[in-house]
């Protein structure tokens, strides 16, 4: 019961709903950084909200099934070849023995997900098993995975092949709206700074991770270039001196001596995953209480297809 | 909203930030403690200027949430003690280990000898763990040592690396990118996942410096990494 990897893609990890507790220890979240395509993907295979799958970054992988089974893919689109022959994502694909499965280079948003009904089996760190790779564990053997790795799968139940409902699958695109809240030390931005950080767009620079991205185009100043070190989370936006804020994504680290400008909000926080670099940004800031109004309406909305809600 | 010493503030829509007015690290620590034994935050973060928790905020929204914090922070009781163990970490000053003397006796204005032996000269105490799994900030620094970042981080900065900056003293537990200037290395494990408590250093602990020879360093790290 296992899949071999024939081509691993640029950065493949295995990544689940993510790690919370322990960031008093130093010890990000990390996850996929889209869960919400992870969590369609297994909802096609019938798989629990904890099920891992793999992250494929700006190129897919090529792999082989060892086994009969259901297999689903969400996130960025790509070309998604089947022994060679071309099938879709947000669907349910049935798989045969020595099946080959392809998935090309991400052509919009930066991260395609597969899960496979059972899950991948991976080692658990810290309640979860996410693959950290800074300190190399969790997932295949706390690294990426490579050309020749077998990945073990769990086992799996009945599935009744469906498909994500066309209302539920996420827009990709190359232009992103991220809402955010005033963060900690927004009152530290310069009037100029302030006034543009909602008005104009960014776009996302070389510089990403899944610790983060910069954001470059709009140079923003604080009254002062360091703080003491500072709990920071998934989602934050802080701004170093060089004036282009810098977005926290799944294995944020967890302090920072930067002015924490903005918080995206819970809701939005799955879109960062699929960010690019040269994608365009736009910072959109909303009160904490809409912010609540959007999470409750957009969880509602996929906790009746999921049976949970996605949004980490 | 203020309680007591503290004020709470959102600072995202899950984030309540607690601030305390004497910026005091141990009362930080022992307050995230009773804060986390409560079982009703996701995260309990502190820092060196407050505390950051994170809540459900499917569960409770965020009035909810505050209001509930604050009946934590009126009901905690006296501070809960935080780790008062010492531990000895062996420190190799040496070549390679220390890279950034030679920049810091500019810097500084102090010979090499000198900001080794004022970095020797006291203990210090563990005031937060952060940044990544591990990493512990430690203080107070020498007045004389304080200093600022690096103007462009290193791309790498290896495990057991001991940098300062400001007032602090901080040991790298990973290898990983950095902006504190190095002065030291120790052989050390600070960090292991697969070890059945995987972290060596807490906060609130009490680290003295042993200075070592690069033999000796390199005996230890065979014995700490094998």
């Amino acid at each position: 019961m296992s899949v071999v990897i024939d081509q691993p893609g640029l950065l493949t990890t295995i990544q689940d709903q993510g790690r919370s507790g322990w960031r008093h220890m130093g010890v990000p979240f990390c996850g996929a950084a889209d869960p919400l395509s992870l969590a369609l993907a297994n909802r096609l295979v019938g798989n629990s909200a904890a099920a891992p799958g793999l992250e494929m970054t700006l190129t897919g992988a090529t792999l082989r099934f060892n086994l009969p089974t259901v297999f689903a893919l969400a996130g960025g689109s790509a070309e998604i070849l089947l022994n060679g022959r071309p099938t879709k994502s947000q669907h349910t694909c049935r798989v045969q023995i020595d099946d080959q499965l392809s998935v090309g280079p991400v052509r919009k948003g930066a991260r395609t997900y597969l899960a496979v009904a059972g899950g991948f089996r991976a080692d658990e760190v810290f309640g979860s098993k996410s693959t950290y790779l800074p300190a190399s564990f969790g997932g295949h053997h706390g690294r990426i995975v490579k050309a020749g790795d077998v990945l073990k799968i769990g086992n799996a139940g009945a599935i009744e092949p469906s498909a994500t409902p066309a209302a539920l699958t996420p827009f990709i695109s190359d232009g992103w709206i991220l809402r955010v809240v005033a963060g900690a030390e927004f009152e530290f931005m310069d009037p100029a700074s302030g006034a543009i950080i909602f008005s104009e767009p960014f776009a996302a620079s070389n510089r990403a991770s899944r610790m983060g991205i910069e954001l470059i185009g709009q140079h923003l100043k604080t009254s002062t270039p360091d703080i003491p070190s500072s709990p920071v989370f998934p989602g934050t936006v802080q701004c170093p001196a060089n004036g282009n804020p810098f977005l926290l994504m799944a294995d944020a680290q967890t302090t920072g001596g930067y002015p924490r400008i903005a918080q995206v909000i819970r809701a939005d926080r799955h879109l960062m995953g699929q960010i690019r670099p040269g994608d365009t940004i736009r910072l959109m800031r909303v009160t904490t209480e809409l912010a609540g109004q959007i999470l409750r309406k957009k969880s509602a909305l996929y906790e009746n297809w999921l049976g949970y809600c996605p949004f980490t | 909203m203020t309680t007591n010493a503290f004020s709470i503030s959102p600072c995202g829509d899950d984030l309540l930030c607690i601030e305390s007015r004497d910026k005091n690290a141990p009362l930080l620590q022992s307050l995230a403690i009773a804060l986390r034994e409560t079982g009703d935050w996701l995260e309990v973060v502190p820092g060196m200027s407050g505390v950051v928790v994170q809540f459900d905020n499917l569960r409770w929204c965020l009035s909810e949430a505050q209001a509930k914090l604050a009946v934590h922070l009126r009901d905690i009781p006296n501070p809960t003690t935080i780790s008062q163990d010492s531990i000895e970490v062996p420190i190799c000053y040496e070549g390679a280990y220390g890279l950034d003397l030679s920049m810091l006796e500019d810097r500084l204005e102090l010979s090499a000898e000198q900001i080794v032996s004022r970095h020797l000269s006291r203990t210090y105490r563990i005031q937060m763990i952060g940044f990544l799994p591990g990493f512990a900030y430690c203080g107070a620094l020498d007045q004389s040592l304080e200093t600022a970042r690096l103007a462009s981080p290193r791309t790498r900065v290896a495990a057991g690396s001991v940098g300062i900056t400001g007032r602090q003293t901080g040991i790298y537990s990973l290898d990983c990118p950095g902006g504190w200037p190095i002065i030291g290395r120790t052989p050390l494990k600070l960090f292991d996942a697969g070890r059945s408590n995987p972290f060596l250093l807490a906060a609130g602990m009490e680290v003295s410096f042993r200075q070592v020879t690069s033999d000796e360093f390199k005996a230890l790290y065979r014995k700490y990494h094998q």
